[in-house]
C-alpha cells in the first residue's frame, strides 16, 4: 500500500541520533568547552550595514519575511533582536514591517526590549514596527513603498520569501540600500544572489544566531547539526552500497539480513 | 492506510467534545470559554514572577509533546493523538485570529495619527479606512442581508472590489518581476569569476533549454552529438548536479530546523526574547 | 569602445520598455505552435492522467491565486480538458480564496465547451482552510471532509460522488500550486495512501520537484505553462492557439532578450575593463 504516516525504526534511529548529538553538544558548550564556527560573510556585513545607515543618517528596514510564527520565523526574530540591539547603540531606527499578526507582537517585544537593554528606552518608536497586510503582494507593495519613501540606507531579508523576494531586492537595488539576505527558502536565493550585496544560503541561516551571539547553547546546537550531517552523508554512502551490492553480488553473506532490516525501512 | 481507534468510553468522551452545537448551547458554550479563558489568564498573572517561566516552559513542552507522541509513538493500528489533530489545528487557528486584532488596531493607529496630523500622503491613509470598511461593508451585507434585493447589491459591490480591484492588483505586483528578472540579470550576470561564468552559462542553457526557440538554435546538431543539444544538456543539469545540490540543501535545512525547533521545544533557545523577565 | 563601455550602463527604464516590447509581440500575434519535444515528466504525467479508471476521481489540490494565473491557469485547463475528454470525474478543491473563483471559472467554460454538466462530471470543493486535518481527511473520508462544494450543496448528494469514499476511490491527486504545499500533500494525502501524485508548479517552484520525481514520490510533472503547452501537444492541441502556447512564445522571446541583455553587459564589462587597465598602463608610463 502506501507509506506509513507515523515513525518506523528508521526514523527512530536516525532521528534519535540526531537529537542526542544536538544535545549532547549543547551541554558541553555549557559546561566550558570552546567551540569553532567558521566565518559567514553576510553575517560578519551586518556590523557594517549598521554602520552604513548610522552614517547616512537614514533607517534601516528588516523584512522578517512571510513565513509567520515557525522555526524560520522565530530564527528571524533572533537576528531582528542582534541587528536592533546594535542599531540601538548608535540611535538607528530600525523600521520591521509584518506580514503576520503574531509576528507583529514578537518584533514588537523584541525591539523595545533591545532599546531598553541598550538604555534608550525612548528611543523606541512603535510606528517603526508594523503590520501591513497578510497578503503577500499587498505586503510587497507596503515594504517596496516604505523603502522609496524613507530611503532606507540598509535592507536587511531574513526569513522565508517566496515570489515577493525579488520586487523586493530590485526596489532595495533602486534606492542604493546595501542589502544582506538569509533565508531557508531555497527558490528565491538566486534571486536575492543577484539583487544583494550579500546572501545566507540554505543552513547558514539557522547558524545565524548562534554565529551573531556565540551563545554557548547555541553554538554547541550549531555543532550537533554538523554531527547530525555527518550522520546524513554517512547513511548516504552506507545505503548506496548497499544497494548496489543487493543488485550486483547478491550471494554476499549478510546482505538478507540488511536489505530486510536496513534498506526496507529506509528505502520506503 | 490510516483508521479511527475511537473505541469505547473515549469515544463517548470525545464525541461529547467535538460534536457540533447550535443556537442557545452554542452561545453558553462560548460564554463558558470566555469565562474559563478568562479565569485561566488571571491564574497565570497571579503566579509569582519566579513561576512564570516554568509554567511557560511546562506549557511549551506538553503543546509539543502532543504533536512529537502523536507521530512517534503512533502506529497504524493504534493512534489516539491522530483524531486529536483537527482540534488542535483549529485551537492555534483561534488563537491566531485574536492576533489579527493587534495586527489591526496597529494599522487603525498608524493610518490614523496620519489622517489626524495631516502629514505628508495622508490621503492614502484615508484610501485604507475607505476600502477597509467598503469591502468589510460590502461583505457583512452580502452574507447578512435578509432582503434579496440588498444582499444581491451588496455582492455586486463585493465582486467590484474583490474581482476588479483585489485579483488585478494581485497579478499586476505579481507581473512586475518580469521586468525586475530582466534589470538584475543585466546587472549581476557579469564575469567576474570562474564560478560567475559557470553560473552565467548553467543560466543560459536553462533558459535556452525549457522553450521552443531554443530547441530550434541546437536541432541541426547529428545523434552522435545530441547531447549537446540545449534540452539535453539543460534536462542533465536539472535532474543530475541541481537535484544534488537540491537534495543537499534539503537535509542541511532539515537538521537545522530540527535543531532550532528542539531548541524551542526544550526552551533552550537564548536570545532577549527567549531569556527576557516575565 | 565608449559604445561598449556604455552598454553595461542601459537605464534600467529602457531595459524595461524593452522588455514591454518583447512580451507584447507574442502577445499580440497570438503564435499557435505547440512544442514538439515533450519532457519524460509531462509524458508520466499524461500517462497516469489516461490510465485512470472510470470508477475513480481525480482530486485536483489547487494552491494557487490570480498572480500565477500564467502559468498555474493552463495547467488546470488543460489537465481537466483531458479529464473531460476521456469522461474522468474530478473534483477540485481551492486552498487559495481568490484561486477558487478562477478554477471555477475555467471549469465552468471547459464545461460549456466540451458539452459536460456540473455536479455529474466535475465538482469544485470551494475554498478551503489548508491544514493537516484536511489533507489527511482527502484520503480518509473525502465526502466528510469537503462537506459542501462552492455552491453550497452537500457533495455527498452529488452524482460525481457516487461511490466515492475515500482513497480506495481516487486515482490520483495532482497539486496545482504557486508555492510550497507539495511536501504537505505528499506526506498526508498520497504517500500513507499509495495516490499518485502529479505536480503542476510554477517554473521557479519546479527545481526543487526533481528529487521527488527521481525518488518516485512525484509521478510525473507539468513545468508552468511551458508543461502545460507539451500537454496539450499530447492531447491533439498542437495546432491550436492557447493560453499556454502564446505563453510559451512569450517566454521564449522574453529568454532570448535576457540573454541578449546578459551578452551585452559582459561586453561592456570586458569593455571597460580592457580601457581601465589601458588607462593605468599610460599612467605608469608617464
Amino acid at each position: 500500500m502506501g507509506t506509513t504516516p507515523y515513525a518506523n525504526p528508521a526514523v527512530y534511529i536516525v532521528e534519535g541520533l540526531l537529537v542526542f548529538f544536538i544535545l549532547y553538544k549543547i551541554i558541553s558548550a555549557r559546561r566550558g568547552r570552546e567551540l569553532f564556527i567558521r566565518r559567514i560573510t553576510g553575517l560578519s556585513s551586518l556590523d557594517e550595514a549598521v554602520g552604513r545607515a548610522t552614517e547616512m543618517g537614514k533607517p534601516m528596514l528588516f523584512v522578517p519575511g512571510i513565513g509567520g510564527l515557525t522555526v524560520v520565523g522565530l530564527q528571524a526574530m533572533a537576528i531582528l533582536q542582534h541587528v536592533v540591539q546594535r542599531a540601538a547603540k548608535f540611535l538607528t531606527r530600525v523600521i520591521v514591517p509584518n506580514i503576520d499578526p503574531i509576528m507583529f507582537t514578537i518584533s514588537e517585544e523584541i525591539s523595545k526590549e533591545a532599546y531598553n537593554a541598550e538604555g534608550v528606552p525612548e528611543q523606541f518608536d512603535p510606528e517603526d514596527i508594523r503590520y501591513l497586510s497578510s497578503d503577500q503582494f499587498a505586503l510587497a507593495a507596503g515594504v517596496v513603498g516604505i523603502m522609496h519613501r524613507e530611503k532606507t540606507a540598509t535592507v536587511l531579508y531574513f526569513g522565508e520569501f517566496f515570489a515577493e523576494a525579488l520586487i523586493l531586492a530590485e526596489n532595495g537595488q533602486m534606492v542604493g540600500a546595501i542589502q544582506i539576505a538569509g533565508t531557508p527558502s531555497i527558490t528565491q536565493v538566486p534571486f536575492f544572489l543577484a539583487a544583494c550585496d550579500y546572501t545566507i544560503i540554505g543552513d547558514e541561516y539557522y547558524a545565524a544566531s548562534a554565529y551573531l551571539s556565540r551563545e554557548p547553547t547555541l553554538l554547541g546546537s550549531l555543532v550537533g547539526q554538523d554531527y547530525g550531517k555527518l550522520l546524513m552523508m554517512g547513511l548516504i554512502v552506507i545505503g548506496a552500497i548497499a544497494v548496489t551490492l543487493v543488485s550486483v553480488a547478491p550471494w554476499l553473506p549478510g546482505l538478507g539480513w540488511l536489505n530486510a532490516n536496513f534498506l526496507r525501512y529506509f528505502l520506503r | 492506510m490510516t483508521t479511527s481507534t475511537h473505541h469505547g468510553l473515549w469515544s463517548i468522551l470525545w464525541g461529547a467534545v467535538v460534536a457540533e452545537r447550535h443556537g442557545t448551547v452554542l452561545a453558553l458554550l462560548i460564554a463558558g470559554s470566555l469565562l474559563v479563558g478568562a479565569g485561566i489568564l488571571w491564574m497565570l498573572m497571579s503566579v509569582p514572577t519566579r513561576y512564570r517561566k516554568p509554567v511557560v516552559m511546562a506549557v511549551t513542552f506538553l503543546g509539543g509533546l502532543i504533536l512529537a507522541l502523536e507521530f512517534l509513538a503512533g502506529s497504524e493500528k493504534w493512534h489516539p493523538l491522530t483524531d486529536f489533530l483537527p482540534t488542535y489545528g483549529n485551537v492555534q487557528m483561534v488563537i491566531g485570529s485574536f492576533a489579527l486584532l493587534l495586527g489591526i488596531i496597529n494599522l487603525f493607529m498608524i493610518h490614523g495619527q496620519a489622517v489626524s496630523k495631516r502629514t505628508k500622503g495622508w490621503a492614502n491613509s484615508l484610501a485604507f479606512f475607505v476600502a477597509f470598511f467598503a469591502i468589510m461593508m460590502a461583505g457583512f451585507v452580502k452574507d447578512y442581508a435578509t432582503a434579496k434585493a440588498v444582499s444581491g447589491s451588496a455582492d455586486s459591490i463585493f465582486t467590484v472590489f474583490f474581482e476588479g480591484f483585489l485579483m488585478p492588483l494581485s497579478s499586476t505586483m505579481f507581473s512586475m518581476i518580469a521586468f525586475y528578472i530582466a534589470s538584475a540579470a543585466y546587472r549581476a550576470f557579469r564575469i567576474r569569476s570562474t564560478e560567475s561564468a559557470l553560473m552565467m552559462i548553467t543560466a543560459s542553457i536553462l533558459m535556452l533549454g525549457l522553450v521552443p526557440a531554443g530547441l530550434y538554435l541546437t536541432a541541426w546538431l547529428p545523434e552522435p552529438l545530441s547531447w549537446l543539444r540545449l534540452e539535453n544538456l539543460s534536462a542533465w543539469l536539472l535532474v543530475g548536479p541541481n537535484m544534488a545540490v537540491q537534495r543537499a540543501m534539503a537535509f542541511g535545512i532539515a537538521v537545522g530546523a530540527l535543531a532550532v525547533g528542539l531548541r524551542i521545544w526544550l526552551s533552550l533557545e537564548r536570545g532577549s526574547f527567549f531569556d527576557r523577565q516575565l | 569602445m565608449n559604445i561598449l563601455i556604455k552598454l553595461q550602463q542601459i537605464d534600467r527604464r529602457v531595459i524595461y520598455a524593452l522588455v514591454v516590447v518583447v512580451l507584447a509581440v507574442p502577445l499580440i500575434f497570438h503564435p499557435a505552435g505547440h512544442p514538439t519535444l515533450v519532457t519524460p515528466e509531462v509524458h508520466r504525467a499524461f500517462e497516469v492522467i489516461d490510465q485512470i479508471p472510470k470508477d475513480k476521481m481525480v482530486i485536483l489540490s489547487s494552491a494557487w491565486g490570480p498572480s500565477t494565473e500564467s502559468e498555474n491557469g493552463p495547467q488546470t485547463a488543460v489537465l481537466m480538458r483531458h479529464m473531460f475528454m476521456k469522461g474522468i470525474r474530478f473534483g477540485i478543491v481551492s486552498w487559495d480564496q481568490a484561486g477558487s473563483q478562477v478554477t471555477y471559472k475555467i471549469g465552468t467554460s471547459l464545461e460549456k465547451e466540451l458539452h459536460k454538466q456540473y455536479g455529474v462530471d466535475w465538482v469544485h470543493f470551494g475554498f478551503k482552510l489548508l491544514n493537516e486535518a484536511a489533507l489527511r481527511g482527502i484520503g480518509t473520508d473525502l465526502p466528510t471532509t469537503m462537506k459542501n462544494d462552492k455552491l453550497g450543496k452537500l457533495v455527498s448528494r452529488l452524482p460525481v460522488m457516487n461511490g466515492i469514499k475515500d482513497f480506495h476511490n481516487i486515482g490520483a491527486v495532482v497539486e496545482i500550486s504557486a508555492s510550497g504545499t507539495l511536501e504537505g500533500t505528499m506526506i498526508y494525502t498520497t504517500q500513507p495512501n499509495g495516490l499518485s501524485l502529479l505536480y503542476c508548479p510554477t517554473a521557479v517552484m519546479s527545481v526543487e520537484a526533481y528529487k521527488y520525481l527521481d525518488s518516485g514520490q512525484v509521478k510525473g510533472m507539468l513545468n508552468s505553462a511551458v508543461g502545460a503547452a507539451q500537454y496539450e501537444t499530447l492531447i491533439g492541441m498542437s495546432d491550436v492557439t492557447t493560453q499556454a502556447s502564446i505563453t510559451t512564445w512569450a517566454l521564449s522571446t522574453a529568454h532570448i532578450f535576457i540573454i541578449v541583455l546578459i551578452l551585452l553587459g559582459n561586453l561592456g564589462y570586458i569593455a571597460s575593463k580592457k580601457a581601465a587597465r589601458r588607462q593605468g598602463g599610460e599612467a605608469s608610463n608617464d
